[in-house]
């Protein structure tokens, strides 16, 4: 074929040595059917994706969601924004008063029964210094386990709970009789340690940070030993990747085969991105 | 019954899951019937204190030959080839107690003896207890889950430092060569029934436990501290304060044990020999 297509002449080139790609020749100013496939097609084989000076705006970070699937209102914005204009989008704005508050390894809100699948983050303004964003490769963490080890982890399910830091914030936006309500409404959910892909059927170390809270049916020092054992596993730099914002560049990740966290050393620098994430499914096992 | 028939031997427990003091027993009379209602209070007990009893050596072989063949260590085959039983454990200010961390005796020997008898010879005013840890209860204290992942592992054990290095101090490098060229690395599953309780047991064994079979060095080593810092759990332990003439024995296959050194730097001088025993496991 020598048809020229808008998505033929998008190219991803690898930056990680596992995974993440930078992409060159995305056009968001029209973005076909064609060109969001391709996109998805090019996050299933990467697992995060950047694209240097995109400038995306408001209804082209929409756009683009949409075309991955139904964009997801964070679970407690109603609470915590009630006012916000396109629930899906939010501002992640870092200043003196609101510190940096994402600088642990995390996927996104595992601490509902369907996690979203994708997220997408526009950096609108980024401090001269500090601030990167670091993404682990999930299955390159399942995949250096050993097959016994990946045997004794398939065994396991954890619960994800919602976590102190996002409570604090809760607390900080002067809604402190919310706190109790949202636990209640959000009791901790089961998800098993290792996570079938529902796309690639790859496999996945599905870790999140601070949202994991107990490895369902263990004793407490048992359990402890192996979520500390996780914390300490996913910082092993052999599994990720880093990115340097500057202004205007976007980042597409698939939330469920990566964790990422934004470092938080450019504090008290000013830093603004905008983000919105994919409804995604039940994280499941398949052997 | 045959029971009924075995001399009245009784024994009271004062740990809370092992360890027991007896009542009744003639060190002068020992007879195959002795034997058998010790080793059944030793099923039942696991550790078996009889306090003053002031054995003399021909007493001490005698009592453990009521409950088998006596065993030979590997280090004496090697120093002795006559084969002494004995094992005499002194504690002095130049030479400081050795024996301070969790164990099993001899785990890296394909003949384990099942049966420990320690006899106190001289104990120091304070310090320098046995403690011993319930390695049923440390089975039974996990939860089922990490009870099933337990029974998917084997453990690699082998003689450690913790032996080699006093070894190669005390009787040459010739001598501690020889257990390391004579006992490679063998291989215990984790959990195993007692061969004659059919209980579960979690086999640890301290620094003889040398790597999780399949599982890289980090992961293992991770697993392995585990296990060593969950043995630490004093609800599976029974300690014991020793008086000059104390006598203990203990069964192997189920418990831990270690002699704390915390009378150093006083004298303390312990007898001990061993009973072979065969720990052919029953599968679980």
């Amino acid at each position: 074929m020598t048809v020229t297509t808008k998505a033929s002449t998008i190219t991803a080139k690898q930056i990680g040595v596992t995974f993440a790609a930078e992409v060159e020749g995305a056009d968001f100013g029209d973005l076909t059917t064609e060109i969001t496939d391709r996109i998805y097609d090019l996050l299933l084989e990467y697992g995060v994706l950047f694209f240097r000076d995109a400038h995306i705006t408001e209804e082209q970070q929409e756009t683009l969601a949409r075309s991955f699937g139904k964009p997801a209102v964070f679970p407690i914005s109603g609470i915590t924004h009630p006012d916000r204009e396109i629930p899906f989008l939010s501002e992640i704005t870092d200043t003196p008063e609101s510190p940096p508050d994402a600088d642990g390894w995390h996927t996104d809100i595992t601490w509902i029964p369907n996690p979203p699948k994708i997220g997408i983050l526009a950096a609108l303004e980024i401090p001269e210094t500090g601030g990167d964003t670091l993404w682990a490769d999930l299955h390159a963490a399942y995949d250096s386990l050993s097959p016994i080890m990946q045997e004794f982890f398939e065994m396991l399910t954890l619960k994800h709970v919602i976590s102190d830091v996002i409570l604090n914030a809760v607390v900080r936006l002067g809604k402190p009789e919310a706190v109790t309500f949202i636990k209640e409404k959000f009791p901790p959910v089961p998800h098993p340690l290792i996570r079938t892909h529902p796309d690639t059927n790859r496999k996945a170390l599905f870790v999140a940070g601070d949202f994991m809270q107990k490895v369902e049916g263990l004793n407490q020092d048992e359990s402890d030993m192996i979520i500390s054992w996780l914390h300490e596993y996913i910082n092993n730099p052999n599994f990720h990747v880093r990115w340097q914002w500057q202004e205007g560049d976007l980042a597409i990740w698939d939330e469920r085969c990566t964790n990422h966290r934004a470092l938080s050393n450019h504090y008290p620098q000013y830093r603004r991105m905008r983000r919105c994430t994919i409804e995604g499914d039940a994280p499941f096992f398949s052997g | 019954m045959a029971t009924a028939t075995l001399p009245p031997i009784t024994a009271a427990r004062v740990g809370t899951t092992i360890g027991a003091v007896v009542e009744g027993m003639d060190f002068d009379d020992i007879t195959p019937a002795t034997g058998e209602r010790i080793n059944e209070l030793i099923l039942e007990h696991s550790v078996l204190i009889f306090e003053g009893a002031h054995l003399t050596c021909e007493q001490q072989e005698a009592f453990a030959r009521s409950l088998g063949e006596p065993y030979i260590y590997p280090l004496t085959r090697y120093t002795d080839p006559d084969g002494d039983i004995w094992t005499e454990f002194i504690d002095t200010s130049d030479s400081p107690p050795q024996a301070d961390s969790w164990h099993t005796d001899l785990t890296w020997v394909p003949d384990q003896p099942k049966f420990g008898i320690l006899s106190a010879e001289e104990v120091p005013d304070t310090g320098g207890d046995t403690m011993w840890a319930d390695l049923y209860a440390a089975y039974d204290g996990l939860s089922p889950v990490m009870q099933k992942i337990c029974e998917s592992l084997n453990l690699m054990h082998q003689v450690g430092r913790n032996i080699l290095d006093p070894v190669e101090q005390n009787a040459g490098y010739a001598a501690a060569a020889f257990l390391r060229d004579n006992y490679p690395e063998i291989k215990h599953p984790l959990v195993r029934a007692h061969p004659e309780t059919g209980r579960k047991v979690l086999l640890l064994a301290g620094g003889f436990m040398k790597s999780v079979e399949g599982m890289s060095s980090e992961e293992s080593e991770w697993f392995i501290n585990w296990l060593r810092d969950y043995i630490n759990n004093p609800n599976f332990h029974f300690g014991w304060r020793w008086r000059k003439g104390d006598l203990g024995i203990w069964d192997e296959r189920c418990t831990n044990h270690r002699g704390l050194a915390n009378h150093y730097p006083q004298y303390r001088r312990m007898r001990r020999c061993t009973v072979q025993g065969s720990w052919q496991f029953s599968g679980i």
